[in-house]
């Protein structure tokens, strides 16, 4: 009876902790203004769901492919922020412009190397965009850096500036 | 001969009880930090184990580094032990399940189990091992009756 007791007073206390964190959770998560940046709670929804159905790749995973020279990195946000600094290396094929792009990078894309797409970091769709329409064009190799270009950076890995290829 | 040995034993389980409950509280409330610093990674992380439906793998983001949190200060603290190293277990389970999935699934990324000090695990069998320790550990809290300096062993007795 006395142990029946201690071990529901073990349960009632698992079952508090796990509450008042819901509470400390939600509050605080509701608390937050979107920032707009990778650190932002704010993932949209349909974001969350698109990310599930993708391959997706951490920065550190990306960048060992970076420096053994295996993938192609494509930078899928608009031409400026790509001429601001991108990952070295990487072509610009912006989301909006898949369609007019594509056969000017088809050649470099077509490399058997794994392809790498990445935007503004974490709730960052373009990047989803864009690998979803190299998905319909054949390629199966494709992953998305979800913490994107944020992530690269933070990480102090090699950029450049301006055009290129 | 083997009479003291035993006796050693004894005497010295409450000292290690003590240093393992110290050093996996403060485990837990450094893992709790890293992961209120940067939220919006955690919840890309959980995400990214593929396992949860997208609501409730945001709403675990949300509330995992509270119960790490309050939970591994309840083991410094010596409050409500065992119900915090109950809480603290059924996070480790669903961590070992997680990883185990994604290893098997074949997939290499980070784990999040500490964002801080640049730390960027891996999933492997390395933190699977680890974390099956801190299992171990939290099961031998569960079934620890008296615990020393803790705040429960000195409400017990004042019942007593």
């Amino acid at each position: 009876m006395n142990l029946n007791r201690t071990w529901r007073s073990v349960f009632m206390t698992a079952a508090g902790i796990y509450m008042v964190s819901l509470v400390l959770g939600l509050s605080v998560h509701s608390a937050t203004p979107d920032k707009g940046t990778a650190d932002s709670l704010n993932v949209p929804e349909s974001y969350v769901q698109e990310i599930q159905a993708m391959k997706t790749i951490s920065v550190e995973d990306a960048y060992s492919n970076y420096t053994s020279n295996t993938a192609v990195f494509v930078d899928t946000r608009d031409n400026a922020e790509y001429r601001e600094g991108h990952i070295k290396g990487a072509i610009n094929i912006p989301y909006d412009k898949f369609q007019q792009d594509y056969p000017k990078f088809k050649s470099l894309l077509l490399k058997n190397k794994k392809i790498i797409t990445y935007c503004h970091g974490t709730g960052c769709g373009l990047s989803v965009d864009v690998a979803k329409d190299l998905g319909k064009r054949g390629f199966t190799d494709v992953y998305v850096m979800t913490e994107g270009w944020p992530g690269w950076i933070n990480a102090n890995l090699p950029i450049a500036v301006g055009r290129e290829p | 001969m083997e009479r003291k040995c035993i006796l050693n034993f004894a005497m010295l389980k409450p000292a290690v009880i003590l240093v393992l409950r110290m050093a996996l509280g403060a485990v837990f409330i450094i893992a709790a930090y890293g992961k209120l610093l940067h939220p919006g990674a955690l919840v890309s992380t959980v995400i990214n184990f593929n396992i949860l439906p997208a609501g409730l793998a945001k709403l675990f983001a949300y509330v995992l580094p509270w119960v790490e949190i309050i939970a591994g200060s309840m083991l410094i603290v010596g409050i409500g032990i065992r119900g915090a190293s109950l809480s603290l277990g059924l996070l480790l389970v669903s961590f070992i399940v997680a990883i185990a999935i994604n290893m098997h699934r074949g997939v290499s990324m980070e784990c999040g189990c500490f964002d801080i000090f640049g730390m960027n695990e891996k999933i492997g069998s390395a933190i699977l091992v680890r974390d099956s320790l801190f299992l171990v550990v939290v099961i031998v809290f569960l079934f620890t009756r008296d615990f020393v300096l803790s705040i429960d062993s000195y409400l017990e007795k004042r019942v007593r």
